[in-house]
């Protein structure tokens, strides 16, 4: 191999102690889980065991969370030692562990991965430019590209439809860190350290859809493509349920929007379309959302920016979409209702059928 | 159609563009045909414009598959597999190359927002491509379970070596902190036995010697500096995974990441097969430096005596000496005495005094391994016992624990 570079040891070694968390100690769930992912005697499984369990408790988003209790999430656990590495070689651990994900994946056996770096260094750093220096180049070994508030995006394949037929979908790739906990942020806090964390929704619904299909023959011989493709909409409901109507008071960082306040809320279809595929949700926008962050943004700078460390400072957005097409029509209402009759969603509900 | 075909289908005939734009043209327009010419299935009569685009579409399988990372060289941007390929992208392609190889990887950045719950049809071979050959995945998962499942050996401080912290220069601590703390995570060599003698502590002599080129050396206020040149770190410790001494030393100028005549000093590199840590208490801070005191540590069987506190590496004198000079002027600022319980027990001129038995004179113990290797060079000793002289009337006294003794006389 080339001269090697230690961009990411460096960045690591150049944190500053949050002097902030003195005197706003970590929740105790975190400090629980920082047991054993912070304990250099534990194996990386032991870690990711540990973070997954963390996840299916506390994790805001109901696919993350269902993920995690179903144990359906990959993990790159990168400890102390690969932070140590250099960045060619802590390049080619994420991307064994990514592969493997991805051949998991294919089957139909994970939608999530998480790339965690753990390390006491980093969950105690300050959240400043040097914390974001060292998330933009651990995003730069990952994926080729770092910058900050842009949307960077992996990719997931399926075998679907009886193996004839492959498909890929686009992945987010969200920032999460132990410096959110307590702070505004707090949907993205996370013990342990810095972690990127990839979900794909689409690739979730998609093999839900073909589990249920072969489940029942019956159904899915009359389904052509188009409808089999656009199935994964039942997926739309819990997507909404994640992000939640607004509550004052609320630490949450994104929430749901009345009905109308979007121009593309205007499109069909009627009220009580609606009310069928999202029930007490039809009162709010099923295209849009609002919130304090961007949250396809991979490394949003706001949570970086020590001047903007309130609630009140941070500016409202509400270019937040629910889908990438941006509208779902009249014709996705309908395939979502055949969704719905063939019990798409249900799996979601037991998982976390206990606390809702 | 051959593959020779389908690829000229989409590039045409006629002279043909760089290779890069060729290969990204044919990616952009039948991206199957990219993914089956990269999996190596031309025919060996293609001809050669063919032959060099499945070469490079080859090449860029293995940087995917692989990582890789492209980086200036005297020639202009290079893509460099992990594997050590080389090819060569056009300046004026760099950043159509970098997305074309981010896009066959998967990755890419995007204006649009909203999540993908559709996705899109890919092809069989776009899945091989990406995912392997799937009689290799069982094995190499087996391989990530392993390293997933081990669990890491722990290394950590003795209490006594913890309190000794407390009278030697802070360089020290800093060391500790910092750069031993590196060299276990990310050793360059590493080595299993310290060869002190037939006769020395088997705990000691059975340990471990961790060897690393951390980047940065600390000073005596916790600052950074670049790494002295010419020099690797080293971490010892003993059979019960507790470290004793680290300092830096001179590299192997014909072994890289390697301390000069580690042959003579140590066993066999040992390669590691789990990951090592060291796990220092988090009120870990450095004392206050104290030149008349020396101090012994029990685990690795020696005393440490700074005479001053200015920053130093570490030169073997012989396998019981080993002397502290400083990192800028070479000027002795301490030494270490090993192998202390044989020396005791072998030189019973040494006088043990205080409480029954509990301390010695550091220069007696000094003295003592000059009697026991006479080939060594006079002038070391008698810098060093000058320097113990000078500093105060008496030389420092060291602490040795009763069991140590007890152990001496039986």
């Amino acid at each position: 191999m080339d001269p090697e570079t230690w961009v990411i040891s460096d960045a690591v070694a150049e944190l500053h102690e949050d002097p902030w968390r003195e005197a706003n100690p970590f929740s105790e769930d975190m400090l629980q889980c920082h047991e054993v992912v912070l304990d250099p005697s534990r194996s990386r499984s032991e870690k990711a065991e540990s973070l997954a369990k963390w996840l299916a408790d506390f994790q805001p988003c109901l696919f993350g969370r269902m993920e995690a209790r179903r144990d359906r999430l990959a993990f790159c656990m990168l400890t102390d030692n690969d932070l140590e590495q250099s960045d060619q070689k802590i390049r080619r651990i994420i991307q064994r562990d990514r592969q493997d994900w991805r051949r998991t994946a294919s089957a139909g056996d994970s939608h999530g991965f998480l790339i965690a770096a753990i390390s006491q260094r980093i969950s105690t750093a300050r959240a400043d430019s040097r914390l974001q220096k060292l998330a933009s180049a651990l995003c730069g070994l990952y994926l080729g590209a770092g910058d900050f508030d842009h949307i960077h995006l992996d990719e997931l394949l399926l075998k679907v439809t009886n193996d004839r037929e492959w498909r890929r979908w686009k992945v987010g790739v969200n920032y999460f860190s132990a410096q959110a906990d307590g702070r505004w942020w707090s949907d993205h806090r996370i013990p342990g350290g810095m972690v990127f964390s990839m979900n794909s929704v689409g690739h979730m619904a998609r093999t839900q859809v073909e589990r249920k299909l072969r489940a029942q023959p019956e159904i899915a011989a009359k389904l052509d493509d188009v409808v089999r493709d656009k199935l994964v909409y039942w997926a739309l409901r819990k997507a909404m349920e994640t992000i939640s109507p607004f509550i004052a008071g609320s630490s949450r960082g994104t929430w749901l929007t009345d009905r109308g306040t979007f121009p593309e809320d205007s499109d069909s279809p009627s009220f009580k379309k609606r009310e069928q595929i999202f029930g007490n949700l039809a009162h709010y926008s099923e295209n849009r959302y609002k919130g304090l962050y961007h949250t396809d943004e991979t490394i949003p700078t706001v949570y970086f920016d020590e001047s903007r460390s309130r609630r009140e400072h941070v500016v409202e957005r509400d270019d937040l979409f629910f889908t990438y097409l941006h509208s779902v029509m009249d014709r996705d209402y309908e395939i979502m209702g055949i969704g719905q009759a063939l019990g798409l969603g249900e799996v979601a509900e037991d998982s976390l059928g206990s606390e809702r | 159609m051959t593959m020779e075909e389908r690829v000229l289908a989409v590039l045409g005939q006629g002279q043909g563009e760089p290779a890069w734009l060729e290969l990204i043209k044919i990616f952009d327009s039948a991206p199957e045909v990219f993914y089956e010419l990269a999996s190596g299935t031309l025919g060996s009569e293609s001809q050669p414009r063919v032959r060099s685009l499945s070469l490079l579409a080859a090449l860029v399988r293995d940087a995917i598959t692989g990582t890789y990372e492209i980086a200036d060289s005297t020639q202009g941007p290079t893509l460099i597999t992990y594997g050590g390929k080389k090819v060569l992208i056009p300046v004026e392609l760099l950043q159509q190359v970098s997305d074309f190889l981010r896009a066959v990887d998967g990755k890419q950045s995007a204006v649009k927002s909203g999540r993908d719950y559709e996705g899109q049809r890919a092809s069989a071979a776009e899945a091989r491509f990406k995912l392997g050959d799937p009689d290799s995945w069982a094995g190499e998962r087996a391989q990530l379970e392993s390293r997933r499942r081990s669990k890491p050996q722990v290394l950590k401080l003795d209490d006594d070596d913890l309190e000794h912290l407390a009278s030697q220069p802070q360089y020290v601590t800093y060391g500790l902190m910092n750069c031993a703390r590196q060299v276990v995570l990310s050793p360059t060599s590493v080595f299993k036995g310290l060869a002190r003698g037939d006769d020395a502590s088997p705990t000691v002599n059975d340990g471990w010697i961790f060897c690393g080129r951390p980047r940065r050396t600390f000073d005596n206020s916790g600052t950074p500096g670049p790494a002295p040149a010419g020099m690797v770190y080293l971490v010892f410790a003993d059979t019960d995974n507790c470290v004793f001494d680290w300092d830096w030393v001179a590299e192997d100028s014909s072994e890289p990441g390697y301390p000069r005549d580690w042959r003579l000093r140590f066993g066999n590199p040992h390669p590691l097969d789990v990951d090592v840590v060291l796990n220092l208490p988090g009120s870990l801070a450095p004392g206050r430096f104290d030149s008349t005191r020396a101090c012994y540590s029990k685990r690795g069987d020696c005393i440490f005596c700074y005479m001053t506190g200015e920053e130093s590496y570490a030169e073997r004198v012989n396998s019981d000496l080993t002397v502290f000079r400083d990192l800028k002027t070479d000027v002795y600022t301490g030494f270490k005495i090993k192998n202390v319980r044989r020396i005791l027990k072998q030189d019973k001129s040494i006088k043990l005094s205080d409480a029954p038995g509990l301390s010695v004179s550091v220069d007696s113990v000094l003295l003592a391994t000059l009697k026991l290797h006479r080939d060594a060079a006079i002038e070391v000793y008698q810098v060093l016992i000058k320097a113990l002289y000078k500093k105060a009337e008496e030389p420092p006294r060291v602490h040795v624990p009763p069991e140590i003794i007890e152990l001496v006389n039986s």
